[in-house]
């Protein structure tokens, strides 16, 4: 019986394994016409026209890592703000509510967040925030060229800043667990030194769980990298590379979800199943260096 | 004690009780601290010891649930007055705990942590301050070369001695040691041993500790705490040798705790 079991479990760890390598197989074979017509250029260039029968990956690229990177910016400060209330400062009868709020958010499908990043954000960048950002930074120099006009609402940004509300649940609750983890003895060694809240977090919590914090924050890209409902419907889905962070663009899986339906030659299913390799890649090397990163830091505390 | 000790008192406790919530686990308790002296806190486990030195620096402030009466009065105010601020009381009164804790950086930010708190410095007299520090926790001389390395990197001892070298250096009057030496080997033990005694010439020391030995050895004043109340205080030679109340015989004998 034991022997059984062994082998069942083995079989089915192998089985996942095997099915990863195949995936990424029938990917690699079904994606290899589109490398085969562009050559290294379909990385670089930003043309894609069906009629023509040309594709470049590099606005959906860009759109991917731009609009996961704003992600992470805009959800760091503030999931790091909410688990740190949440451990140190809340009186008590708040935390019950405020973590169910939490779980309800993560609850959300994400073609809600698509709708309301439509429907309700999209018109308000247009009107308040757009104008704004192109009225201030957008005639600086350097950071200009991010934000230069028009306001059209939906947008890379835009799509930053939904892919930030999706993802805070999973940090929030994540680095809630990791700020647990510190000793409160070390802590309340920093406060009888005299210590406010914010140093303790800055000087005692924070060095503490670096390794942690630093994996959290490689998963919660991970997430936001793949995410495709929501994004599909706020980023505009163009795809011609615009820095321009208010400009209209497109993800690698915006791209996909978009086009592969009306995919009309080979060589366009070809190019987009492409665009999915490039995201597998990116994704795996995102968990890569998150591990190795855990690793690294985890080590470093030890000594 | 007769009224005239009372008059160089540092800190005066005074009818102080503690509650977690509803749950009292200190019950009117009233004391001095003499300076320069070394006071020992005894009591089976779970009397309130440990409750009572939170008390003496605020620490308890941190939980909302827990709460403090009475008074406890230390540099001419009452200490557990809301508006006391608590940076000042806990510059002035220093806490050591019962495992060591490091702070996750180097041996020399450790030390220059609470400082840092409070004064800019030039760097110079930064380094001079750990150092005088770092002497007088009776540790320079192991680490002097490797003030760099991370504070978790030493032994227990050495840590337990960089926490009180990190309590020293603000310079406080009062020292707060929980069973300091509890999570220690002897010869690590006998060394703070011998660190407290001498430290106890410019500080006022409240140490709470389970061994017996080691208060009849190093303390100039001792009291016992049973179940929240205070049953006796007084001079740590008179309170060994001939304690008036029955439970202290007791608790001597080591007939409980
Ligand atoms: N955070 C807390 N919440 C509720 N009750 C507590 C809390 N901390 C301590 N207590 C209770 O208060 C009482 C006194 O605790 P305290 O830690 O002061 O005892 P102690 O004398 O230091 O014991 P020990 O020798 O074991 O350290 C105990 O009954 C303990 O269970
Ligand atoms: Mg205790």
């Amino acid at each position: 019986m034991n022997a059984f079991i062994r082998d069942v479990s083995f079989l089915s760890a192998m089985g996942v394994v095997v099915l990863t390598a195949a995936i990424v197989f029938v990917l690699g074979v079904a994606a290899a016409p589109a490398f085969k017509a562009f050559g290294w250029t379909f990385f670089v260039s930003d043309s894609w026209n069906p009629v023509k029968d040309v594709f470049g990956a590099l606005p959906a690229i860009y759109g991917t890592l731009v609009t996961s990177f704003l992600a992470l910016l805009f959800a760091l400060p503030v999931g790091f703000g909410i688990a740190f209330f949440l451990v140190e400062l809340s009186p008590p009868f708040l935390v019950k509510p405020l973590r169910v709020a939490i779980e309800l958010l993560a609850g959300i499908p994400s073609i809600v967040f698509g709708f309301w990043g439509l429907f309700v954000l999209a018109p308000v960048f247009q009107k308040y925030i757009q104008p704004f950002l192109i009225d201030t930074l957008g005639s600086l120099p350097l950071i200009g060229p991010f934000f230069e006009g028009p306001a059209f609402g939906i947008g890379i940004l835009t799509a930053g800043v939904v892919l930030a509300i999706m993802i805070l649940p999973f940090l929030t609750a994540f680095l809630t667990e990791v700020f647990k983890t510190v000793s409160p003895l070390l802590k309340e060694s920093a406060y009888a030194l005299g210590a406010t809240r914010w140093e303790v977090l800055k000087s005692i919590v924070t060095p503490s769980t670096r390794a942690s914090i630093a994996g959290g924050i490689m998963l919660a890209l991970g997430r936001a990298l793949g995410e495709t409902m929501a994004v599909t419907f706020v980023i505009g889905n163009f795809h011609r590379l615009k820095l321009s962070l208010l400009a209209p663009g497109t993800s690698i899986s915006a791209s996909i979800a978009n086009e592969f339906n009306e995919a009309t030659t080979d060589l366009h299913s070809a190019s987009l199943l492409a665009l999915g390799l490039i995201l597998f890649v990116i994704t795996f090397i995102v968990l890569a260096c998150g591990k190795a990163s855990v690793a690294l830091l985890a080590r470093r505390e030890r000594r | 004690m007769s009224s005239s000790d009372q008059a160089d008192a540092v800190m005066e406790i005074k009818n102080l009780s503690f509650f977690y919530g509803d749950k009292q686990v200190l019950k009117s308790v009233s004391l001095s601290l003499f300076g320069n002296g070394i006071t020992a806190i005894m009591g089976p486990s779970g009397c309130g010891k440990s409750t009572l030195l939170r008390t003496l620096n605020r620490i308890y402030d941190l939980y909302p649930e827990q709460r403090a009466q009475g008074q406890v009065f230390f540099g001419g105010e009452n200490i557990l007055d809301p508006d006391v601020d608590t940076a000042w009381l806990r510059r002035r009164v220093g806490m050591v705990f019962q495992k060591p804790t490091p702070f996750p950086m180097s041996i020399f930010d450790n030390v220059a942590y609470g400082l840092k708190l409070y004064e800019k410095m030039p760097s110079s007299v930064l380094a001079e301050r750990v150092e005088k520090a770092l002497r007088n926790a009776a540790l320079w001389d192991e680490v002097k070369d490797q003030l760099r390395a991370s504070g978790q990197s030493l032994s227990g001892g050495q840590q337990q001695r960089l926490c009180i070298a990190r309590a020293l250096a603000v310079e406080p009057e009062i020292l707060l040691l929980d069973e300091p030496t509890s999570a220690l080997d002897p010869v690590s033990t006998a060394r703070i041993e011998d660190l407290i005694e001498t430290l106890k010439k410019n500080y006022t020391i409240v140490m709470v500790t389970h061994n017996l030995q080691q208060a009849a050895r190093i303390s100039d004043y001792a009291a016992f705490l049973y179940m929240g109340q205070l049953i006796e205080f007084d001079a740590a030679k008179k309170l060994f040798e001939s304690p008036s109340h029955p439970k202290t015989v007791d608790y001597l004998k080591g007939r409980f705790g």
